[in-house]
This record gives structure tokens, C-alpha cells and sequence, in this order.
């Protein structure tokens, strides 16, 4: 099994001009490390880091692992809801471990002026055609058979759209490297946090992996999140454009800072936003295109929460998960 | 540049690297600065994909060269240093593209004057200008996996993401530069 490379694209990329330096480069380098002195000796204040923590190790040992929770969340509202502006529903944690919505919470709101995040006055939560139960089953299996190097089972968990969108010997060229990448959040030691939607494409879970990792080298904290809808595992590799443009806590690249920052292409009708942590578990619809901010702060306090996005468009689903920390 | 194929550079980089490190670490500014000229080729290629303006290429990898060694204590060699440096590149220039949003345009100052008579140079051109048409991560994915060699995972790791979003990402790329390089032909 080898990751596919794109062999026209790859040497076109090679040959193409890359400027060498200015003349004054290097000297001027030099000239400010001179002025630095050398490397600063290790400190203990990775959040004051500009790079990059890569004791990982060290730091994991200091962090209390999450127990093997499955936390089912049942959070649902008509995607109907999203056109008049209603929705919002805040979900709370039972004594059971199981969350479910309050209605009568009232909203978290944000302060961003880019944010249209409507009143919680919306209909009642519809039930899922999944449970989340199922869903996290379902995802859980997909991960543990990608990382068993069972790409023929892994393949046949996807739904319908997924398979109709990419064939078998598309999938298996994805290769080593994307199965050991997720295969990382089938560990022991890693949360996983349900969220179900009714959206315009039907009932969508997201299983959320979230924990500290082990990636080429490097432990920390990073987020998966597998779609699931009820025919199966959604992947695509084509989906509705959600990129994040936030603040990193530090050159990691995994911990952003408030507010969270996504660019949604401008034809993606359905993004939903959710944050857990920090005693905050908020499910938003969010209304209009282009950058949308989303005050984690004013939304959930601080703390370091789990953001994971979700964007609808047509039947293409995609979502994003990111640990976002407020001091 | 060498004629190595791109996946034979890191291994045999890594190996090398590891001896200039222990020197660099102790303040040996030299040995530091040999490492990064080792890899300032990958370095400036990943930049420019992002960046596209020399200027700003330059200010984003003497900010970034600058924050490796003066953080260099904190790298344990748990990743290979290249890794470890194409992250802190990568975060670099993108905190330098927030900085100067909204996108500037095009820096055509710093491309070949199209029509110019000379072989390939039109091809390059439009490729640039497709490449400029993508997003930064996009650009930053291909310029990883297609360009460099390196593997999804050790993609995502610099990018900061999983490396299943490493695959959307190279797809939506692959489709757009495939596109202006064989319009007729267009693939996967």
C-alpha cells in the first residue's frame, strides 16, 4: 500500500521558480542570532511558547488522561429552524453521563458582530434516526479496522455517498499514512463526544476523537471527528469548504485561541458550530457565508474547549475539530 | 538542488541532522546555521507557496529561522528537525498572511513578465497563478505530499490537521492545478 502523489502535479511543482533569498539574508540571520545568543534554556510555559511543545511526553505525563466516557449527546433541531432564525439549544450533562438539551438554558451568545447566532425560542429537538450509541459504534469500528489494516472493511462502512463519490482503489490509495493518522484516535486514553443534528441532508452524528496523540514523533493534544449517517461512515474527500484561520496557542498547530475564525465557501448553506467545555456544551447554527467569528470566551468561559464544526452541503458533509484554549 | 528522488532526502537527512544538533543546541551558531541551509530549499518552497512575494518570504523565514534556534532546546528529536522546522515555518507565514489581510493582490513585481520568450516560462506562470489561486493550507498540502514527498501523516502534522483533511485538501488542489496543466486530460 503506498499514498498516491500526483507525479504531474508533483513535477510541475518542482519546476517551478522558487526566489532564492535577498543578498542580505543570511548575514542579517546571522547578525539577530549573534544578538540572541543561542537557544534559551527550556522553560515550563509552553502556553508563552511561540513553537512548538515537543516534550510531548513529558507534558503528557502531567495531564490527567480522560477516562473512556462515552458521553451521548442528543442535540437536535430542524434545519428548517436555520431560515427563521431560531435554534440554538443548549445541551447540559446529566448525572448519567448522558447530555441532553435544555431548552430552557437560553443561549450562549456571542459578541462577534460576524456571528448571527439566533434566539433559543426553536422548535423542539427532533430524535435522530441513530442513536448515538449506534453512531459511536459505528465510528469506533471504522477506526478500529483502519487501524487493523482492514482497508476492504473500512471501505464497506461508508455510506452510500462516500462509495458513489470515491471507488475502492481511490480509498486504498490514500494509503499508509491517512490510516495511521486516524488509527492514532483509536487508542485508549481518548474521549469521544457524540453530536447529533438533523440537517438538510438528514440525521448526522459526529463522533469526536479527542485526546493526546502520538503523530510522527510528536504527543499532543489534537481532535478527529468521524461523520456518520445512518447508511454508514461519511468520507469524502471532496467536501463543502470549511478551512479555520484562528490564532494558534503556539506554533503547534492544534490549540487555536478565541475567537474561532472559519472561512465557509460562499455555497455551503449549513454550518453548525459546537463547544464543549468549560461547564459549556452549546450547539449554534450559524447564519451567513464568508469569515464568521465565534467568541469562544463569551460563548463558554474560560477554559480549553472542543470545537467541532460541521458543514452541509447538498449530500456532502464535513467536519472540523479543533481544541480551543481561553486563559 | 539534487537529483535525489524527494522521498530519499529525509531519511538520509535525518541522520545527518542529528550531528549538528547537539552543537547547535550548545549555542554553536554555525552548526545551526548549516542545518538550516540543508533545508532551506523546502523551507523557501513551502513559504513561497504560501507567501508568493520574496519579501515576505524572506521576513516570514527569518522570523521563523530565528524562533527554531532560539527554541531549539525544546526539540528532543521525537520528529525529524525538518518536520519540526516546516511547522514552525508554516505557522509562521500564515500568522504573516493574517497580518497583512485582506489578501493582497497577485505580487506580479516578482513573477516573469508573461509572453516572455522563453521555454516553459508561460506554463510556470499560469501554474503560479493557479497555485496562488488556492488557499494557503491547499497550496502548503501539495507542496508536502507532491512537491517534497512527504508522507500524509507527516503532512498533517505539520499542517495541524488529520491527515484525511491532508487528503481532501491535496484533492481540491490536485483538481485545480490539473486543470491549467491538462485541461483536457483532467484526472483525479
Amino acid at each position: 500500500m503506498s499514498e498516491h502523489r500526483d507525479p504531474v502535479v508533483g513535477d510541475a511543482l518542482r519546476r517551478l521558480d522558487v526566489p532564492d533569498h535577498g543578498p542580505d539574508f543570511w548575514a542579517t540571520l546571522e547578525a539577530a542570532m549573534g544578538d540572541v545568543g543561542g537557544p534559551e534554556r527550556d522553560r515550563d510555559d509552553p502556553a508563552g511558547a511561540d513553537v512548538i511543545e515537543l516534550d510531548g511526553r513529558r507534558a503528557a505525563s502531567r495531564r490527567t488522561r480522560s477516562r473512556r466516557l462515552p458521553v451521548a449527546v442528543a442535540a437536535a433541531a430542524a434545519a428548517a429552524a436555520l431560515a427563521l432564525g431560531v435554534g440554538l439549544p443548549a445541551l447540559q450533562q446529566s448525572a448519567d453521563g448522558e447530555r441532553q438539551i435544555d431548552m430552557a438554558e437560553g443561549p450562549r451568545t456571542t459578541e462577534s458582530a460576524d456571528t448571527t447566532l439566533p434566539e433559543a425560542t426553536g422548535p423542539a429537538p427532533e430524535v435522530p434516526a441513530m442513536t448515538a450509541a449506534q453512531a459511536e459504534a459505528n465510528a469506533v469500528e471504522w477506526l478500529d479496522r483502519l487501524f487493523a489494516g482492514d482497508i476492504e472493511g473500512a471501505y464497506g462502512l461508508l455510506d452510500d455517498t462516500s462509495r458513489a463519490a470515491m471507488s475502492f482503489e481511490d480509498f486504498e490509495l490514500l494509503g499508509s499514512g491517512l490510516f495511521e493518522g486516524a488509527a492514532a484516535f483509536a487508542g485508549e486514553g481518548i474521549q469521544r463526544e457524540v453530536l447529533q443534528v438533523e440537517t438538510a441532508a438528514g440525521a448526522v452524528s459526529v463522533v469526536t476523537f479527542s485526546g493526546e496523540v502520538e503523530r510522527e514523533g510528536m504527543v499532543e493534544a489534537a481532535a478527529y471527528p468521524v461523520v456518520v449517517t445512518p447508511s454508514g461512515i461519511h468520507y469524502t474527500l471532496d467536501g463543502p469548504q470549511l478551512e479555520i484561520d484562528s490564532e494558534y496557542l503556539d506554533a503547534s498547530g492544534m490549540t487555536l485561541t478565541s475567537p474561532l475564525v472559519m472561512r465557509i465557501g460562499e455555497d455551503v448553506p449549513e454550518v453548525w458550530v459546537w463547544t464543549v467545555g468549560g461547564g459549556a456544551n452549546v450547539l449554534d447554527p450559524v447564519e451567513g457565508r464568508g469569515p464568521v467569528e465565534i467568541d469562544v470566551e463569551a460563548t463558554a468561559g474560560p477554559g480549553t474547549h472542543l470545537v467541532t464544526l460541521l458543514a452541509v452541503q447538498g449530500d456532502r458533509i464535513v467536519a472540523r475539530s479543533h481544541t480551543v484554549v481561553v486563559p | 538542488m539534487t537529483d535525489d528522488p524527494p522521498l530519499a532526502r529525509p531519511r538520509r537527512r535525518i541522520a545527518r541532522d542529528e550531528r549538528l544538533l547537539d552543537p547547535a543546541r550548545a549555542g554553536d551558531q554555525a552548526a545551526f546555521t548549516t542545518l538550516l541551509r540543508r533545508h532551506d530549499d523546502q523551507m523557501r518552497a513551502l513559504a513561497w507557496s504560501i507567501l508568493r512575494d520574496r519579501g515576505a518570504m524572506d521576513d516570514a523565514l527569518q522570523d521563523a529561522y530565528l524562533k527554531a534556534y532560539r527554541n531549539l532546546d525544546r526539540f528532543r528529536g521525537e520528529s525529524a528537525f525538518s518536520t519540526w522546522l516546516h511547522r514552525i515555518v508554516y505557522r509562521t507565514c500564515l500568522d504573516q498572511i493574517r497580518r497583512r489581510r485582506p489578501a493582497d493582490p497577485w505580487p506580479d513585481a516578482d513573477l516573469p513578465a508573461a509572453g516572455a520568450h522563453q521555454d516553459g516560462v508561460d506554463e510556470r506562470l499560469t501554474l503560479q497563478r493557479a497555485l496562488a489561486s488556492l488557499d494557503p493550507e491547499t497550496a502548503a498540502a501539495l507542496v508536502l505530499v507532491d512537491r517534497d514527498g512527504h508522507s500524509y501523516d507527516e503532512a498533517g502534522v505539520v499542517l495541524g490537521i488529520p491527515a484525511g483533511t491532508v487528503a481532501s485538501r491535496l484533492h481540491r488542489g490536485r483538481r485545480a492545478l490539473r486543470s491549467v496543466l491538462d485541461p483536457e486530460g483532467e484526472t483525479r
